[in-house]
């Protein structure tokens, strides 16, 4: 990082190679949308080379630092595009999904979360896709980690009990 | 966390909110509440049913997690931000988020920084000698020619 915040472009590459894919998924995970993700993904890490003299080494891992970096991009954009459209709007899901899981029910939870409010998805793929503690994804999210606690229980809550109902129409049909 | 009032026990609520807080493992809740949860479990189908629910989410989540394939950029857009990269100009605001930075950076930075200008007066204040009142010759001259003018008068 410090080479890169020398102006080396031959490490901001390595720093592109390394960081690529989990930028372009969570920016694919926040904008549903390839092409939306491609060109999020590009300015994120045009923002990420024009502001590395700003990272601190003693601070976050670059990972979050990148992140933050990412999830400010696509909140701009949305701003700039949607200004009538609230930020935790649901739309159309158009994500090329995962691999479907073997079982309906993990399949139906897959489509639950997609379900959720913009910012309870983006705290739980987070901390479980992406594997960053409450801190950090409070640090990406700009919000306190105590916020975070409480969208994850909220998004918790709602997958529990849209799982119970489902077991129960399942239960009714039968 | 919200007890029942007749027993002072862990309430239905109360555990339904443990569960979303900290999910179903029994070892990730907290001790001074884990009793209290499985004093509940003991005579509550409710709050069984709430458990097994739990757990079969965490459950499915587990795999749902693993059936996210690792997630490849598409090809090309590696080179496409190499070659829309800016030259990275030293605008203001970069320089003043650089400063920020840096002062930012440690507790003593700041401190230092304010106390600069008492530093600087204190060694202007030494550097520079005192300096004596001069008479000037004219001055002086003046001064004994209005004397012997007044003295005339006297």
């Amino acid at each position: 990082m410090a080479q890169i915040q020398a102006g080396d472009r031959g490490a901001f590459d390595q720093l592109v190679r390394r960081h690529l894919n989990a930028i372009h998924a969570y920016t694919l995970r926040l904008s549903r949308s390839p092409a939306d993700a491609d060109d999020l993904t590009q300015e994120t890490f045009m923002r990420i080379w024009q502001k590395a003299a700003t990272f601190r080494l003693e601070g976050v891992r670059v990972t979050t630092w990148m992140h933050r970096i990412a999830h400010n991009v696509f909140v701009d954009g949305w701003r700039r595009r949607e200004p009538t459209q609230p930020f935790d709007d649901e739309y159309v899901d158009t994500v090329p999904s995962p691999e479907p899981p073997d079982d309906d029910a993990a399949a139906a939870l897959q489509a639950n979360i997609g379900r959720l409010p913009l910012n309870q998805r983006t705290a739980l793929s987070l901390c479980l896709l992406s594997g960053f503690s409450t801190d950090e994804t409070g640090h990406i999210m700009a919000i306190s980690t105590h916020a975070v606690e409480s969208l994850i229980a909220r998004a918790r809550r709602t997958l529990r009990q849209a799982f119970r109902e489902q077991v129960n129409e399942s239960a009714t049909c039968r | 966390m919200s007890m029942t009032p007749e027993t002072g026990s862990m309430d239905l609520h109360a555990f339904i909110t443990l569960l979303d807080k900290t999910g179903s493992q029994q070892t990730a809740w907290h001790p001074a509440v884990r009793d209290e949860a499985r004093r509940l479990l003991a005579h509550s189908a409710d709050a069984r049913a709430e458990l097994q629910a739990a757990q079969t989410l965490d459950q499915l989540l587990d795999k749902v997690v693993q059936s996210f394939p690792e997630h490849r950029a598409p090809r090309g857009l590696h080179a496409r931000i190499l070659a829309g990269l800016p030259s990275r100009k030293d605008s203001f605001a970069d320089r003043a988020d650089r400063l920020v930075g840096w002062l930012m950076a440690g507790f003593w930075r700041p401190v230092l920084l304010s106390l600069a200008p008492l530093l600087l007066g204190a060694w202007l204040g030494s550097a520079i000698p005192l300096q004596e009142e001069e008479v000037s010759p004219a001055l002086d001259l003046s001064a004994v020619l209005l004397d012997e003018v007044y003295t005339s008068y006297d």
